[in-house]
């Protein structure tokens, strides 16, 4: 939506107008960007010698490790949350009363407690009940319980988003409930979930640098190592500068795979969508 | 779980330090994101790509990066601010990134019909926005807000990692002394819920009455 949607064309004051403020806003942000870089340099934040340590052969590859660690332990997160999600989502769905509740319950309760919380809970709890891991599986434990829990929702909002033409038509040629969910409805949520739940791969591979800050020992990511390359070169700022730039780069091509999946739909089922999953979209860190 | 009942008065103190950093950030957030929704409407280009490029930029990095970069970057800039301060810094402006996505998100549900009937009554681009398209954005918009809201307060626990003592940052200190992470941890769980919890009912009451109307 922008101004051509709004109103009609603009006449010849309104351009003039525009162009006026087209000019002045350019202005403004080249005198910001300006300044920024005037405070790094004033505070010789832009000596070469602080930048060229991270670009070296060898710290390159020691990062790159990290973004290796940082991408598996999203992705097996993610398996097991998708798992968990089409359970979790079933759950909630049944018609019976006994096994809608306690689904309810445990999603709504995984979805309510802080991610900090629960990364640190899997840390002292599973070493203490099931077996002695790696904090890289408490790590995947905690983030496909939430996950879990997050996914079950898309897939529900999936599967109310489509109508209930569709369920109706199935109980009509003689599927049962559990048949019309499971053969009609889930496959067609799934695929119009697919950009939301690459979204959420991205809110989960975020959410995985918690590990090298919650956990103790820390977990072995991406975060980990450019902490370590600033705090070996004295570098803090530019080694997390840099760190950022690289999950930046990562995110950013998920979410344009997403969105390009997106623009595939039709504007009204994007629209209706886009609403249900913004509801439910509640993970963020 | 006497541990919890013991030391009800430090959960307490630490669910108003919560409350209170997720209060603020929140109000800034709100503020920020209206700014960036209404930049990336405008007809003004460079407004529009500043903002995009300010939500790509906070949303896709992690906000342990971001919290991270102010405690121990922004001092060799010369910014020095309490771990709280910093806290208040940090989440408001990650996000302020997702609520102008909201808000635009809100903006793009109302119907191109009903952009249409405003204009063939005659109504210019601002009666348009004010009396058309922002009243219905704000209503589908209520219920997803709420949602930031509540990630809000669960996101804020990130903030003990720089020392703030909130839920989370009391919580840790009460494991070191007492040695019951478990309890501990429960009971912070619970201090959260009371915030998360009727946050979440709200939202679904709110929800509920909305889509009742359309």
């Amino acid at each position: 939506m922008n101004e051509l949607v709004l109103g009609d064309d603009l006449g010849p004051r309104g351009r003039r107008r525009v162009a006026i403020a087209t000019a002045v806003s350019l202005v403004v942000i080249v005198v910001a960007v300006l300044l920024a870089v005037k405070r790094f340099h004033d505070k010789g934040q832009l000596d070469r010698k602080l930048w060229e340590s991270i670009f070296t052969r060898s710290t390159a590859r020691f990062m790159f490790t990290g973004l290796r660690n940082t991408l598996t332990a999203a992705l097996v997160a993610m398996a097991i949350a998708l798992v968990l999600g089409m359970i979790g989502a079933f759950g909630r769905l049944d018609p019976r009363r006994s096994v809608r509740g306690p689904s309810i319950v445990l999603i709504e309760l995984f979805r309510a407690t802080p991610l900090v919380l629960l990364i640190y809970f899997a840390g002292v709890a599973v070493p203490r009940y099931l077996f002695e891991l790696s904090s890289y599986w408490y790590l995947v434990v905690a983030l496909a319980l939430y996950n879990g829990s997050v996914i079950a929702e898309v897939f529900r909002a999936g599967i109310l988003a489509l109508g209930r033409g569709q369920r109706e038509a199935a109980l009509a040629i003689g599927f049962t409930e559990g048949q019309a969910l499971r053969r009609v409805l889930f496959p067609q949520a799934v695929r119009s979930m697919v950009p939301a739940i690459i979204n959420q791969l991205v809110t989960l591979l975020k959410d995985s640098s918690l590990g090298a800050l919650v956990l103790v020992p820390a977990v072995d990511d991406l975060l980990r190592r450019g902490r370590q390359v600033g705090e070996f070169n004295r570098n803090p700022l530019q080694a997390l500068l840099v760190t950022g730039v690289v999950y930046i780069i990562v995110n950013f091509a998920l979410t344009s795979l997403a969105r390009r999946l997106e623009s595939r739909q039709s504007r009204v089922e994007r629209a209706r969508l886009e609403l249900e999953w913004s509801q439910l979209q509640r993970s963020m860190a | 779980m006497s541990v919890f009942f013991d030391n009800l008065d430090i959960f307490w103190a630490g669910l108003r330090t919560t409350a209170a950093l997720t209060a603020l950030s929140f109000a800034f957030a709100l503020v920020i994101g209206t700014v960036l929704a209404s930049c990336r409407v405008s007809p003004i280009k460079p407004l529009r790509i500043a903002a995009m490029t300010y939500v790509e930029t906070v949303r896709n990095c992690p906000l342990t990066v971001h919290i991270l970069l102010a405690f121990f970057g922004w001092p060799k800039l010369g910014f020095r601010y309490s771990p709280f301060v910093t806290a208040v810094i940090v989440l408001s402006y990650y996000t302020g990134a997702f609520v102008g996505e909201t808000i635009r998100a809100g903006m793009n549900t109302v119907g191109r019909g009903q952009l249409e009937a405003a204009r063939s009554i005659g109504l210019g681009f601002s009666d348009t926005l004010r009396l058309v398209v922002l009243p219905q954005a704000v209503r589908t918009v209520i219920a997803p807000l709420g949602s930031l809201l509540s990630a809000l307060v669960r996101n804020s626990a990130i903030a003990y990692t720089i020392s703030v003592l909130d839920i989370m940052g009391r919580s840790d200190r009460l494991i070191t002394t007492t040695a019951q992470p478990l309890a501990v941890l429960v009971g912070a769980a619970l201090t959260y819920y009371v915030l998360t919890i009727p946050l979440a009912f709200g939202i679904n009451a709110i929800d509920r009455r909305q889509r009742i109307a359309r």
